[in-house]
């Protein structure tokens, strides 16, 4: 079996260790603050662990080596012997790091050597735990081999034989350990010596020789009673790895394994296999709690979901989901075509029966057609839970990096968007974290001096509002200093001296490119790039952002994205301007009606508007804005369509409606930078092309050039 | 252009070395066939509003959004209205990721022809072509010279600002 050579498991591994790392980031912030929750640790410990046993099914052995001394590190903590504190956890996040930058470097297809990251963190691991007590008594393993040996059965039984290997390599002067050390220090070398030394533990190996005997046996078992023996067997191994405390994680890891083989699904071995569940059961008040084996009962009920069910589930790569997703647009333009063709066939003379039964074909067409948009659609959303565990450990790098205390609240990480969002949400809400923790939140000394708790938070939260995804970052600190913020844009020419600003509009200032009101630069934010970005690219996928800021309160950013916002096929509202047809996105359209001549009222030299229940709505001519064609207008009337455009509304006089219908947007590429008013071009039905509108750049456009009216 | 050709002494053709040439007006012109996609007749273009005047607009080949420039105006030549012989050369702008297609409209396509770097000579000062930088060379050796043309400045990937006001 070369399984090694296997790209899919390989990639398989890789995503899982990348899902396991991204959880354990925010762990490590929590265990900070609750220094000896075993909770958190035993959290930690099992992804660090299990990535220790498959890495080294790959051959990488240096990632395997990082998450071995990460976990010995983990070990000291878990058992006591060293707390949790600020140079610990520090050293864990740089070992996550490399984990992260070694994984992201396998699947670039390098190997996973990196000698210049690994040496210092393994250097610095060992420095920690050399720092760790000495064993606790009662702790010898030695013992807990002998108590194991007395619950197996008696005679020459293959667990024995275990037993004895398994003994052999913990006799002192046995235990051959390999200490990585970079030549030139000697502290660091004894460091690390001493921190291996004590921690040489068994390898998991062997408990799963231990177990393959034993369930082999059991499975040659010739008659029932030698079967429960073996059986009896296996439960005593098991209770043997969980006895030996470091391998509490490692027979979790062996158990998994078990549970995904075939025997584990006759009715019996559930039991066996969350053996620790019975102790659990009880232990939670008697005894001291073993979170470890609450958990693993937990995760074997996972486990066994996974296994059957309609919780199955599998892994689909991102590319071909978005291939399926490209036909199915596709599919909605033929779709198009049909009902194109299906109005002709419908005008011709004679074709009577023909026209029905085509019309009955495409309407089922169309209702196929547009499940599969659904589901392919459903397919594609996830939690938004790997973007929300990143910030808590953001919060805490950047906190500490400018010395304040900030606490990190995550609200409805389960809310599910489509993938693609998640991606685009990942610099937007980086930046925005980073801006409440640097700009937002006051030190310490401040924020006691103004009456607050010294520590500060910073909540991030997921909402579902209809077909909309809000996601808000807030935080309790001082809020945006207008007074700065209207200097600053002064001092950059934004803003006229001293002009009438609304407190929205100041609020505004500083999406405007250039302007940061940070006393100085630092490295985490103050380059007054970032918050024009952010909206940029939020607007372009269809979403937007806002402020609100109540000084000495705090401020909140609030970005509201539309759920699916991948798709490329969206409802056109479709106008004729200037001689030809132009798609309006059907979201932004509010009314339409046709306006005579003289309901155009003159504002005085700036352009025209409209009366609107009760509304003065400036109106343009889309035909004139876009091809510089001035309407005629008939004595009837024009029709006009009123759109948002920038959270304003606009009336758009068109030669025109023509309707509303489904279209594929294609992006626009290889034109000569100029045309920043399209956000694309649609293909119809008819296989004619329509440029999309961008409404708010068309909006801006109008701003700028003045009105052209 | 070749898929009747038999063995013959130019089989050792150099891609390279030719080009699909074609006439604007009186004038020859020539694209590296590497760069050529393929030929189509003059079809439907959607224009597109504050574009500077070369641009025709776009067209819907099979499904793709691509632009479409009139080689005419790009080169300075009086429009002409599309007649028969008017076609539109689809090429490849760019190159890997970038890689973009364009199609150019042109008054006519000629031949296919190979022209060594021998027959090539730097291209001289001209006064009536708009932008002299598109012309990479003047090819000899057949009846009339050709200008060679250089693709991704001819579709405007390094277009000079457009002032979209007027």
């Amino acid at each position: 079996m070369n399984l090694e050579q296997d790209p899919e498991l390989l990639a398989g591994f890789l995503d899982e260790a990348e899902e396991s790392l991204a959880s354990v980031g925010r762990l490590f912030v929590e265990l900070e603050r609750e220094p000896g929750e075993r909770r958190i640790i035993e959290a930690i410990f099992r992804p660090v662990h299990s990535l220790k046993g498959n890495a080294a099914f790959f051959g990488l052995m240096t990632i395997k080596r990082v998450a071995h001394e990460m976990e010995t590190l983990l070990d000291h903590v878990r058992k006591g012997r060293l707390s949790a504190d600020r140079p610990v956890i520090d050293v864990l996040l740089a070992g996550l790091d490399v984990l992260l930058a070694l994984t992201a470097k396998v699947r670039a297809g390098g190997d996973d050597e990196d000698a210049v990251a690994v040496e210092p963190l393994s250097l610095r691991l060992g420095e920690q735990a050399a720092r760790a007590a000495g064993p606790a008594p009662g702790e010898d393993p030695g013992a807990d081999l002998n108590a194991i040996e007395a619950v197996l059965p008696p005679g020459d039984h293959p667990a024995r034989a275990a037993l004895g290997r398994l003994r052999a390599r913990l006799a002192p002067g046995t235990v051959t350990v390999t200490v990585p050390v970079p030549a030139g220090q000697p502290a660091g070398r004894l460091a690390a010596l001493i921190a291996a030394a004590r921690t040489a533990t068994l390898p998991e190996d062997d408990a799963a020789v231990v177990l393959s005997e034993l369930a082999a046996l059991r499975d040659r078992a010739p008659d029932d009673p030698a079967r429960s023996l073996a059986q009896e067997c296996c439960d005593g191994a098991q209770v043997f790895i969980a006895a030996m405390g470091f391998e509490a994680a490692g027979a979790e890891f062996v158990a998994e394994r078990l549970a995904k083989m075939p025997w584990a699904a006759s009715p019996a071995p559930p039991a066996a296999v969350a053996l620790p569940a019975p102790a659990a059961a009880h232990a939670s008040e008697a005894l001291e709690p073993r979170p470890a084996a609450k958990d693993r009962s937990k995760d074997s009920e996972v486990i066994r979901k996974d296994g059957d069910g309609p919780g199955k589930s599998m892994r689909v790569a991102e590319t071909a989901i978005d291939t399926f997703l490209h036909y199915v647009g596709e599919l909605v333009v033929v779709g198009d075509m049909f009902r194109h063709l299906q109005t002709r066939v419908v005008a011709t003379p004679g074709m009577g029966t023909l026209a029905r039964e085509f019309r009955r074909a495409n309407e089922t067409f169309a209702g196929l057609s547009n499940q599969l948009q659904r589901s392919i659609m459903g397919i594609r959303r996830v939690p938004v839970k790997p973007l929300a565990q990143k910030v808590p450990r953001l919060v805490r790098d950047v906190a500490q990096a400018i010395g304040k205390e900030i606490d990190s609240v995550i609200e409805g990480e389960t809310v599910q968007v489509d993938k693609s969002l998640l991606d685009l949400l990942d610099a937007p809400l980086t930046h925005m974290v980073r801006n409440s923790v640097d700009h937002g939140i006051e030190t310490p000394e401040k924020r006691e001096a103004a009456g607050k708790p010294r520590r500060g938070t910073v909540t991030v939260s997921f909402a579902e509002a209809g077909s909309h995804v809000i996601l808000s970052v807030s935080d309790d600190g001082a809020g945006l200093n207008l007074e700065a913020i209207r200097k600053k844009g002064e001092s950059i020419g934004l803003i006229a001296p001293g002009a009438p600003l609304q407190e929205a509009d100041i609020v505004n200032l500083i999406f405007a490119s250039g302007l940061s009101t940070a006393q100085k630069v630092t490295d985490i934010s103050g380059r007054g790039v970032g918050m024009d970005v952010v909206k940029r690219a939020i607007e372009e996928a269809g979403g937007s952002i806002n402020v609100s800021t109540t000084t000495g309160k705090g401020s909140s950013f609030r970005i509201k994205m539309p759920k699916g916002v991948t798709t490329q096929i969206v409802g056109g509202y479709l106008v004729r301007a200037g001689g030809s047809t132009y798609v309006l996105p059907l979201e932004r359209v509010r009314e339409t009606f046709r306006a005579r001549p003289d309901d155009r009222q003159s504002l005085a030299g700036r352009g025209r508007c409209l009366m609107r229940r009760g509304q003065v709505v400036p109106l343009q001519e889309l035909g004139e804005v876009l091809a510089c064609r001035a309407e005629t207008w008939p004595a009837r009337g024009l029709p006009v369509v009123v759109v948002e455009a920038n959270r304003r509304q606009l009336a758009l006089a068109v030669e025109a409606v023509i309707g509303v219908q489904k279209v594929v947007i294609r992006r626009l590429a290889g034109l000569p930078p100029g045309a920043p008013m399209l956000s694309g071009a649609a293909l119809l039905g008819d296989g004619h092309l329509a440029l999309v509108l961008d409404l708010d750049q068309l909006h801006a456009a109008i701003e700028t050039t003045g009105s052209a009216a | 252009m070749s898929e009747h050709a038999p063995p013959r002494s130019r089989t050792r053709r150099n891609a390279t070395d030719t080009y699909l040439t074609f006439a604007l007006g009186d004038e020859s012109f020539a694209l590296p066939i590497l760069r050529v996609r393929e030929i189509i007749g003059i079809t439907d273009i959607t224009p597109v509003p504050r574009m500077p005047a070369h641009v025709r607009g776009v067209l819907n080949l099979r499904g793709k959004v691509i632009p479409v420039i009139d080689l005419r105006r790009r080169m300075g030549f009086e429009p002409v209205p599309d007649h028969k012989r008017t076609c539109i050369v689809i090429v490849q702008t760019g190159s890997g990721a970038e890689a973009i297609l364009v199609g150019a409209v042109v008054d006519r396509v000629s031949e296919v022809r190979d022209i060594p770097p021998s027959q090539i000579e730097p291209p001289p000062q001209f006064g009536a072509i708009a932008d002299p930088g598109c012309i990479t060379g003047v090819g000899k050796g057949g009846k009339h010279v050709v200008m060679l043309l250089d693709t991704d400045r001819v579709a405007g990937r390094e277009e000079l600002p457009v002032n979209l006001k007027n």
